[in-house]
Parts: C-alpha cells; sequence; structure tokens
C-alpha cells in the first residue's frame, strides 16, 4: 500500500453570512465566512493525517469537504488520481462507496427507529448491493469486525439500548461495509469515556492494520492525533499552518502555534511545571481574519512583519513546512525565539509559571 | 420477531402503562366502534319521524325523542360517524399536506423556505373559522367539502411542526452519515427525516380532530352544515328551540361531542408522553432498593485532620429514579487542609459532579443526600442526623464558593456581568452600597485580568475565556477560603483552556485558598492539585498525593486511566482498553465495583466489596490487591515507566 490516494490543492469554502433579502435580489455580495481558505494536503494510501485545531479551525468543514458534504467554493480534491470536487449525481453516489465518516456524536450517529443491523447493512441497500439475506451477513461481518460480539446480542437492538462506546462502533462498522478507501473521523472519540476511548482507538488502528484504509483524524486532542497518525496538519482560522511527520511538529514545531498547542497540554507524569505563555485571552474568529499572519494578534512572538505580511510555507525539513515567518527560528528555540525587530506589544511576555 | 413489530410492541405497552392514554383510547375506540356499527345496532332509523314528540328518556328511546319524534340516541350514533369521517379525513388530510409542505421547506431551505415559510404564517394568520365560512358558502355544504375546508384551514401548524422537526434533523448525525453513504435527498426525507419527524405530528393530529368536529359542529349550528346528514351541530341547533321543554334534544349531542374532543385531546397528551423521548424516564436494569443499609463499612482508610478546612465523612448522595436508587455518591470521606488542593477525577457518571453539588448543597430535586456529614473551618455545614444543627448558609459562598463548568449556561444572557455580579455581592453584604458593589467587582476584574471596561458588557459580548473568568470574579466574590471548581475548562479551547487554568492556579497562591478541582481530565488535575481522589462509581477507589498516583498507583483502575490516555512525548505505547462500560451503581452491589472490568481481578473482587486501606503516607487504596504488586501489574503499564 503506497502512493497517494487523496490530493486537495487550494481548496476554499465560504458561507455566505447573512445578508439581505434585497442585496441579493440586487445581486449584491453578502458578506462571507470563509471556513477553510486555500488549503493543500495528501494524504497516502493507508495512512492517516491528523487534521488539529480549536472550534471555528475549519477541521470539521473540510472533513466535509473532502466528503463531498459540503460543494467547494474553489480548489480541487482529486481521490485516487480524479477530480471528484465537482462530481454529481450518480458519479457522486459512486464516490461515496470510497469515502465514509465516523462522526463525533455516537448517540445521534445511528437512526433512533432503526436496529443497529439494519443501519449497519443500510449503505448496501442504498447502492443495491446484495439481497436482504446477504446484506444481513455482511452486516455480522462488520460488526463482528468492530468487535460488537456476541453479533446477535446486537444485530437487533435499538441505539437506545447500546452504550456511546457501543454506538460508536456501530458507526464504525456502518463506515467499513462498503469497504471505503478513506474513512473522515471527525473526533471520533471525544465523547466517550476515558475508559472507552482508547478502546475506540485501538479498534480503528487495527482495521487500519488489517484493511488498509487510509484516514482523515479530525481532533482538537494533540495527543490523540499524534497516537491516531504518522502525519499531522495543524489548522488555525480556515488555514494550514504546519505540516509534517507527527514527531517533527510535535516536537520540533515551526509555527508559534503548534508550539502553543503542545505546550498547553499538561504532561502528568513529569510533575515539572511547565512554563505557561500568557496570551491575550482573544479566541480565534472567522469573521474577522487578522491582516498578515492571521494568529498575530495572539502570538507572543509577533512582530510588525507579522500584522502586514502573510507569511509564506517555509519548508523545514523533507514534508514539513510551517506558515511563519520566523519558522526556522521558532524550530531551534521554540517559544523562547527572539526574531529581529520589536515585539508588536511589549506588554504581554512570558509571565511566571 | 421484525424490528417494525418489536418497535410497534413496545409502543403498545407504553400505551398499557399510561391510564389516561389508555382510558382515551378506549373511548376513541368506543366512539368509533359503536358509530361504525350504527346500521346494525336495530337502532331507529335517524331521520324517520315518529309520532312521539318530545319524549323524555325512556327505555324505549333511552335519550327521549325530538320535536319531530326521532329517537335522539339513534341520532346521536349517526352523529358521530359524522363527526369521525370529519375528524379523522380532514387531520389526517391536513397532516399529509403539512408533512410535504413542511418537509420542504424545512429540508431545502434558501429562498423556498423563506416564501413557503411565509405562506404558512399568512394562513395561520387568516381566522380558520371564517375561511371555512367562506368555503361552505361559496362551495354549498357536503360534509367532504367541509372536511376539505376544515384541512385547508389547519394545514399550516402541521406544516409549521414538520418544518421544525426537518430543521432540526437534518443536521443529525445520521442524516449526514446516510447522505455520506450514497443516499439521495429523497431518500434521507423518506426514511431517516419524515419518520423521526412525525411523532409530533401525531399528537397534533389528535387536537385537530378535536378542531374539526368543533368547526363542524360551528358550521351546521349556523345551518351552513350539510342538511342531509345528522350532525351533533344540527342537533343542537335545532334542539336549542325547545331547551325548556325537551332539553335532552341538544344536551345529549352535546355531551357526546364533549366526551370526544376530551378524548382526542388526552389521546394527544398521552401519545405525546409516550413518543417524544425527552419526556420518557430512562430505564435501568436493577433491584429496587428499599432501605439503605447503615452498616455498610466506611469506604476511607485515611480520615480527615482536625485542623482540616474542609472535612467530608461517609457521605452520600442519591438519586431517585423511577422507584429505585442511583448511588451517585457513595460514602465519600476526605478532607482538605487549609490552603490545599485536592482533584477529584473520573469519568462521567462517576459522582465527582454529584459530589461538589452535595458540597454546596445545591440538590437537583430527586437527589438526596442520605449519609454523612461536613464541617467546614470547624463547623458542621451538613449533618444527616441533626439537620437543623447545620448551619450551611453562614458559608455559602462567603466561606465556600463554586466556579460552575459551563459559563454561558450560569450566567444570565440579558442581564450585564456587572449587574450579576452586584446581586451576588448585594445578597450576602445586603448593607453594603451599590457603589461598594461596584468598587469591589471593579477590584476583582483587575485580579481575573478582564478590563474593567468590561463589567457592562452582556454575556455574549464576552468571549469563552473572559465568560469563564467572570465565573471566577463570581466565585471570588466574597473572598471563599474555598473554591469547587467543576469542570472549570471543558467547554474552552485547549489554548485558552491552559490560560484559565493558569489564572486558578495564581490566585490559589495569591488568595491561599484551598481548592477542590473537578475534573475528567488526570493531566489537569495533576498539574494543579497536591493530591488526587480517583472516583468510580460513586465511590474514591484511590486518594493519594499527585506523584504518588502517578508513579505509584495503587489500585487497577487509577492504572487503566493512566494507562488509556496517549501521550504527547516519549515512544508511543499500545494504549489499554478497559471492557464494557463504567458501572453504574444501581440497586444491591456485591464486591468491587470496578471487579468486571479489572484485569486484575479474582475470586474475592466479585464476592467482596474492598474496604480502604493505607498503603503509604497520605496514600489508600480501595483494592483487595492494593499491596500485592504483582497482581496489581496485570493492569498494565505505568506511565512514569515510559519517561
Amino acid at each position: 500500500m503506497s502512493g497517494e490516494l487523496v490530493r486537495v490543492d487550494n481548496l476554499s469554502k465560504e458561507f455566505p453570512l447573512r445578508s439581505s433579502l434585497l442585496g441579493t435580489l440586487l445581486g449584491r455580495p453578502g458578506a462571507t465566512l470563509k471556513a477553510v481558505d486555500d488549503i493543500s494536503f495528501s494524504i497516502d494510501a493507508g495512512q492517516c493525517l491528523g487534521l488539529v485545531g480549536e472550534s471555528g479551525s475549519g477541521k470539521t468543514t473540510t472533513g466535509k469537504l473532502l466528503m463531498r458534504l459540503e460543494d467547494p467554493t474553489r480548489g480541487a480534491i482529486r481521490f485516487a488520481g480524479d477530480d471528484v470536487s465537482a462530481l454529481a449525481g450518480t458519479a457522486l453516489r459512486t464516490f461515496r462507496r470510497n469515502v465514509q465518516m465516523i462522526f463525533q456524536n455516537p448517540f445521534e450517529s445511528l437512526d433512533p427507529r432503526l436496529t443497529i443491523g439494519t443501519s449497519v447493512a443500510r449503505p448496501l441497500a442504498l447502492h443495491g448491493i446484495g439481497t436482504g439475506e446477504e446484506r444481513r451477513r455482511r452486516a455480522e461481518t462488520a460488526l463482528d469486525q468492530v468487535d460488537l460480539k456476541p453479533v446477535r446480542n446486537f444485530i437487533d437492538r435499538y441505539p437506545r439500548d447500546l452504550s456511546g462506546g457501543q454506538l460508536q462502533r456501530g458507526s464504525i462498522a456502518r463506515a467499513l461495509i462498503l469497504s471505503p478507501k478513506l474513512i473522515v473521523a471527525d473526533e471520533p472519540v471525544s465523547m466517550l469515556d476515558v475508559s472507552v476511548r482508547s478502546g475506540v482507538m485501538n479498534l480503528m488502528l487495527k482495521l487500519q492494520a488489517e484493511l488498509g484504509v487510509s484516514y482523515l483524524y479530525i481532533t482538537h486532542d494533540l495527543a490523540v492525533a499524534r497516537h491516531m497518525s504518522s502525519r499531522i496538519a495543524v489548522m488555525y482560522l480556515g488555514r494550514i499552518v504546519e505540516e509534517g511527520p507527527v514527531d517533527d511538529v510535535v516536537g520540533r514545531g515551526g509555527h508559534p502555534y503548534t508550539r502553543l498547542l503542545v505546550a498547553a497540554v499538561p504532561e502528568p507524569h513529569t510533575g515539572a511545571p511547565r512554563a505557561r505563555v500568557k496570551l491575550r485571552d482573544e479566541a480565534a474568529d472567522t469573521k474577522a481574519i487578522p491582516s498578515g499572519c492571521r494568529f498575530h494578534p495572539r502570538c507572543p512572538l509577533a512582530r510588525a512583519k507579522c500584522r502586514d505580511v502573510e507569511p509564506p510555507p517555509v519548508r523545514l525539513a523533507s514534508g514539513h513546512w510551517a506558515a511563519c515567518h520566523f519558522a526556522g527560528e521558532v524550530q531551534g528555540r521554540g517559544l523562547g525565539a527572539a526574531p529581529q525587530g520589536a515585539p508588536l506589544r511589549p506588554a504581554d511576555q512570558a509571565m511566571p509559571a | 420477531m421484525s424490528p417494525g413489530l418489536v418497535q410497534m410492541m413496545r409502543l403498545w405497552r407504553d400505551v398499557l402503562r399510561g391510564p389516561v392514554t389508555f382510558i382515551s383510547l378506549l373511548i376513541v375506540l368506543f366512539i368509533a366502534g359503536i358509530a361504525l356499527a350504527a346500521p346494525y345496532l336495530g337502532l331507529p332509523p335517524p331521520e324517520v319521524l315518529g309520532d312521539e314528540l318530545y319524549a323524555p328518556p325512556s327505555a324505549e328511546h333511552w335519550m327521549g325523542t325530538d320535536n319531530n319524534g326521532r329517537d335522539v340516541l339513534s341520532r346521536v350514533i349517526w352523529g358521530a360517524r359524522l363527526a369521525l369521517f370529519v375528524a379523522v379525513g380532514s387531520a389526517v388530510l391536513a397532516t399529509l399536506i403539512g408533512i410535504v409542505l413542511g418537509s420542504v421547506a424545512g429540508y431545502f431551505g434558501g429562498w423556498l423556505d423563506a416564501i413557503m415559510s411565509r405562506t404558512f404564517d399568512v394562513f395561520l394568520v387568516i381566522p380558520a373559522f371564517f375561511l371555512v365560512l367562506l368555503i361552505a358558502a361559496l362551495f354549498g355544504s357536503s360534509i367532504t367539502l367541509i372536511m376539505i375546508a376544515i384541512a385547508i384551514t389547519t394545514w399550516p401548524r402541521s406544516a409549521r411542526i414538520m418544518r421544525s422537526q426537518v430543521l432540526s434533523l437534518k443536521n443529525r448525525t445520521y442524516v449526514q452519515a446516510s447522505l455520506s453513504a450514497g443516499a439521495s435527498h429523497s431518500q434521507v426525507l423518506m426514511q431517516h427525516i419524515i419518520p423521526n419527524g412525525l411523532p409530533p405530528l401525531v399528537t397534533d393530529a389528535t387536537l385537530l380532530m378535536g378542531l374539526a368536529v368543533l368547526t363542524e359542529a360551528g358550521l351546521s349550528f349556523l345551518g351552513l352544515g350539510d342538511q342531509n346528514t345528522v350532525s351533533w351541530g344540527r342537533m343542537i341547533f335545532e334542539g336549542q328551540r325547545h331547551l325548556r321543554l325537551a332539553p335532552w334534544i341538544s344536551i345529549f349531542p352535546g355531551i357526546a361531542m364533549l366526551i370526544m374532543i376530551a378524548a382526542f385531546n388526552l389521546l394527544g397528551d398521552g401519545l405525546n408522553q409516550i413518543l417524544n423521548p425527552q419526556l420518557r424516564p430512562r430505564k435501568r436494569a436493577g433491584r429496587i432498593v428499599t432501605g439503605f443499609a447503615d452498616d455498610v463499612p466506611l469506604v476511607a482508610a485515611l480520615e480527615p485532620a482536625e485542623d482540616d478546612l474542609l472535612a467530608v465523612r461517609n457521605l452520600r448522595m442519591y438519586y431517585q429514579l423511577e422507584g429505585e436508587w442511583l448511588k451517585a455518591v457513595d460514602g465519600v470521606t476526605f478532607g482538605v487542609p487549609r490552603g490545599g488542593s485536592l482533584g477529584i477525577v473520573g469519568e462521567s457518571g462517576c459522582g465527582k459532579s454529584s459530589l461538589g453539588a452535595a458540597l454546596m448543597q445545591v440538590l437537583p430535586t430527586n437527589a438526596r443526600v442520605v449519609a454523612g456529614e461536613v464541617r467546614f473551618d470547624g463547623r458542621t455545614v451538613l449533618d444527616v442526623t441533626s439537620p437543623a444543627a447545620a448551619a450551611f448558609q453562614s458559608v455559602r459562598w462567603t466561606g465556600m464558593s463554586m466556579i460552575f463548568q459551563s459559563a454561558m449556561n450560569a450566567l444570565n444572557p440579558v442581564l450585564t456581568v456587572e449587574r450579576q455580579l452586584r446581586e451576588a455581592y448585594l445578597l450576602h453584604s445586603p448593607d453594603a452600597g451599590a457603589a461598594a458593589a461596584r468598587a469591589r467587582i471593579g477590584e476583582l476584574f483587575d485580579t481575573v485580568g478582564i478590563p474593567r471596561q468590561r463589567m457592562s458588557a452582556y454575556p455574549h459580548e464576552l468571549s469563552g475565556g473572559m465568560r469563564q473568568r467572570v465565573m471566577i470574579a463570581l466565585a471570588l466574590l466574597h473572598n471563599p477560603a474555598l473554591i469547587i471548581a467543576d469542570e472549570p475548562t471543558t467547554a474552552l479551547d485547549v489554548l485558552i483552556q491552559d490560560q484559565i487554568l493558569a489564572e486558578i492556579d495564581r490566585l490559589k497562591e495569591q488568595l491561599n485558598l484551598s481548592m477542590i478541582l473537578i475534573s475528567h481530565d488526570l493531566g489537569t488535575v495533576a498539574e494543579s492539585c497536591e493530591r488526587v481522589a480517583v472516583m468510580y462509581a460513586g465511590e474514591i477507589v484511590e486518594l493519594a498525593p499527585t506523584e504518588e498516583i502517578f508513579s505509584n498507583p495503587r489500585h487497577p483502575y487509577t492504572r487503566s486511566l493512566i494507562a488509556t490516555l496517549p501521550n504527547l512525548f516519549g515512544p508511543r505505547r499500545e494504549l489499554v482498553a478497559l471492557p464494557g462500560e463504567p458501572f453504574v451503581p444501581v440497586g444491591e452491589m456485591v464486591g468491587c465495583r470496578f471487579a468486571p472490568r479489572c484485569p486484575s481481578a479474582a475470586d474475592i473482587c466479585r464476592s467482596a466489596a474492598p474496604a480502604s486501606r493505607i498503603v503509604g503516607p497520605g496514600h489508600q487504596s480501595a483494592c483487595h490487591f492494593a499491596d500485592d504488586a504483582e497482581r496489581l501489574s496485570a493492569t498494565r503499564p505505568l506511565i512514569g515507566a515510559a519517561s
């Protein structure tokens, strides 16, 4: 298993903000919300790309674009070499046999009126595959694959009889039944109890090893992303700001945002207090994207250049880049880097831990 | 058995369970049965004139006769046929129109929705009765036309309900999942959205039926009804002229109408209870507990110290659920020293938040503290054996206060944050003036790092991090000695989470606060707290200094919690996965609550509940094998070993 399965080029998604009816009729362009703004990445067959970001970073929209649940505003999505960004009708349905999605909320992922078996087999029915009996047999196999055993105890149960972890396994079974090449997993464990999470993560890794399926793993949790993925892309306000092999990004990140994300993870076993950097409290707002580098208002290293000039991606190593004017310096010295020029806001410097 | 059949049987069982629903259904079925059987009941024909005029109810004419000598009973029964026809016909028609238009508007949205919903609204403001009157007057008054006229005036109700149902259902994950599996929009609508959206429409349809009966009767009463059929409305209309002489002519159809409409409405109510899952209590397995065993050994080995600021002994807080008790907090004992901090860690449902609520004595209505004693600053603030002696009010918010999880829910959206803080301030310092309150709030805003000019902001105008800072200011208002923080950063983004935790840590040092930090995240707690209590199924299973919890965990549950977390640095480890789901402490329990999932469990764990024992300085564990390193190591890795 190798080679590129998915390639995304300059993908954007804008949502129209509420505009007046009159404005629409007069053809006046309303304001838009740039959920995803010109991103490019690729996923190799059998690999997992971790897409990390906070709420509002556009990571979920990216997943939906890849699934073609949302139509891209601009850009191309190539799947196994074919451009799928404009597919419609039958072609779109055929494409969807190859990509499936696992969602965050297990309690809403399965239709409450249908038994687990029916829900799992439904994709087969939608594509007219097999007879009722064959579909049920394949549902049994899928439930067995996700360790909902003994299968007969689960196949005729309703979602309300199952726990969150079991439901999420059911969703995975449904995603697997068409033997997709790519699964987009949007925070699949964040709503599960801690002691149940690891089981679902292990299951996903096992399926990846056995079936060679690729994942786009969307999460806000860097440690989870690191555990699941071989590469990580960090998103901030609709942009990918850094991408690279997992341990390069986590250990030698070149973007201050990545560094801050890493620093914000409490490391329980070390016992040593982390050096905490004081940030301005303002959360990212997709409706008002800052000029220049979109992270500059919160960045402890920001210089005048960051406010004025949008940083291009800087290559740091093979397959590792970061979109920061000072990426090299940040990679070397982390948040302790002291780029040339006066800090944009002398007020907020490192605070005592 | 087919799933459909199973679902039908479940529904039926629920109907049987609610007596009102069941009785109203019986009444409706009874009326329907009699009405349908009218031709075969051997009644005198309803329109045939008789010789006995104005005969009062008798054995021969149960409901008497009218001014033309017709049998009133027969006419009431034939009238029921008409009422049912109109009711069911118009309700079904209106609902069908509503489903189609409502789902199209809701699902496709955009300008189509804008136009369609306006249309619904316009139809809704037209007085229904006048529209029916108009239709009846224009097109004549056959019963079918009346039925259609009623449907035309009532469908916007169904359409609006359906639209709002679809609006919420179309974003459900299973709809997205079905689309991504390749379903078309019509398939999604037919298979997932409409079936799941139906329940409130079914309920509303029964109400529509009652409305239709009334409308038809009103029309007949005005003489606009179908002259060729027997209708309750027409009977009342005709009977009113003879009300003195023969009240039964109009009273009996009136009663029949009342019963029918009441039955429809009650049925609607009952169906709503059954079909609306939000009104349905979740059922749990387990036996009913009638009394509480007072002889259960205390689960704690470490007693609170004499000079601890907060001392909790054997606290039990149970929730009443349908005749059984959920033992959310089940015998918890611990102490928090002055200036000290304790982290309480556990998964959802372990009782950690209930413990916080019990300590602050903000109990949900179905919760009871059934045992225990809490002392704060040397005073008893909670004592189940003599509640009157407890003096919690004197320490609430002034001695101990709380930072709540969701700032958005805890703050009132229509009041400025200053106003809310002021009210909380004056509540406990009623003599202080507005100026003193303002000064205090400004001081606190400085303390928690919010610019003073944001005092007049409304909650929605603040970012999530700012709102959480307001919550911290609220907790600090009266200089408490102890703050209980219940998941104070869970709803926030990673970076802001870190900032808020740093703020809490700083304030703790600066103000010499004692602190209880409740969290699902071991890492968060570890960093901020000196000691950690791990809760599972209502009990503290392990309590130790933070370092000990990580370097020397002596309970398999603690060990698994650590080993289930992926690490950010160091070699990637395989994660430990526990079988099953967290234990729900309901009913009688035998053995250790963690035993069903415990990799180290032995026979004794399934038969005897382990008592807490001291395993080191300030370190207790409630495990039979707390001292058996070899058996404990069956529950794998130690994070400390990895780093």
